[in-house]
């Protein structure tokens, strides 16, 4: 939401003013003489603004000023209200990963990982990608079972796993410049067994009220 | 994933294995492995050996130089439960001596302080 502070447009000549916005009310920064601190306006937002566009300039080197101001304005967040742009949010809230997704021309893999019985989809289950050349990308599951990982142009092996199913791997699964690559995954679920026993006191007659965490599963 | 157990627990996994760790307050933690196969169940008892309970007081975060980790690490290598105080601010975190009195062990990390330099008179000195 805009701060009731934060000055809005159009500017006295008619234009589109703001062009972006980013957050800058209670922001938590590092402050002089060690430590943080909350504060507010565009000495908390601006350098926020700032940071994207280093970073969409350390991902592609040479990026002109036309090339950052139009990534940062096109790829802004539509939130709160529906008439972009506008005076008040200009084109939006700055996106800093799809700035840099958008100027680096990154494809993405996406689907919906689900059970290979019941059809339902998997919330957290992981998914990585690896590549030939050697980098890799990974993703988590939302609710909806859906995932989405970027990487640069080149084949993937896809390995998506979840506690209580068996991995699947997906071999040569295509990424492409600015396309998203659909591949959906069944799972099937893993027999099961149980393990059942009591917690007690060092001597074993106390019988105790624990947490009892399962850690790791190979 | 965490469930709580009163004494005697039970539960389905599937098959695979997986280490199990188990914690209850003033005891030691203990962890085992077990190997699940299908349609079978296996007995996994834990008898958690005493321990006093531990209070882990940060006085490094106040001026950003805590050094909380090491006794972390220590403390979790040796299967030791702990609670922990971090003193973001010092004058607000402090620990009453009520606090401090509830566990049987203080361990007070203070890298660049002392626990008696967290009084009113040197903290003015130095704002």
């Amino acid at each position: 939401m805009i701060a009731l502070f934060s000055s809005r447009g159009p500017s006295p000549w008619g234009d589109l003013k703001p062009q972006a916005v980013a957050p800058g009310v209670a922001i938590l920064s590092s402050v002089p003489g060690g430590g943080y601190r909350k504060a507010s306006g565009t000495s908390m937002a601006s350098p926020q603004a700032a940071g994207i566009a280093a970073l969409m300039r350390s991902a592609v080197p040479g990026l002109t000023i036309a090339q950052t101001r139009y990534a940062l304005t096109t790829t802004a967040a539509h939130a709160i209200v529906t008439n972009y742009p506008n005076n008040d949010y200009g084109w939006g809230r700055v996106d800093a990963l799809n700035a840099v997704v958008s100027v680096l021309h990154t494809g993405s893999i996406s689907g919906v990982v689900r059970r290979g019985d019941t059809g339902m989809p998997i919330p957290y289950a992981s998914i990585q990608a690896d590549a030939r050349v050697g980098t890799w990308s990974n993703a988590i599951t939302d609710e909806a079972g859906r995932y989405l990982v970027y990487g640069a142009t080149s084949l993937y092996t896809l390995t998506a796993s979840a506690f209580g199913y068996a991995s699947h791997i997906l071999f040569a699964v295509p990424i492409v410049t600015d396309t998203i690559t659909l591949r959906d995954v069944a799972l099937a679920p893993l027999p099961a067994g149980r393990v059942s026993g009591r917690v007690t006191d060092a001597s074993g007659t106390q019988a105790l009220t624990a947490s009892l965490l399962i850690q790791m599963h190979r | 994933m965490t469930i709580t157990v009163h004494g005697a627990y039970s539960l389905a996994l599937p098959i695979g294995t997986h280490v199990l760790r188990v914690q209850a307050g003033a005891h030691r933690v203990v962890t085992a492995e077990v190997t699940v196969t299908a349609g079978q169940t296996v007995t996994q008892n834990f008898a958690l050996p005493d321990a006093p309970t531990i209070l882990l007081l940060d006085s490094g975060r106040w001026y950003n130089g805590s050094a909380i980790h090491y006794y972390r690490q220590a403390l979790d290598d040796l299967n030791y439960l702990y609670d922990e105080w971090p003193i973001r601010d010092v004058t607000v975190d402090l620990p009453t001596t009520a606090t401090l009195r509830a566990y049987d062990g203080v361990i007070w990390s203070a890298p660049l302080d002392s626990p008696g330099l967290i009084g009113r008179v040197v903290l003015s000195a130095i704002f």
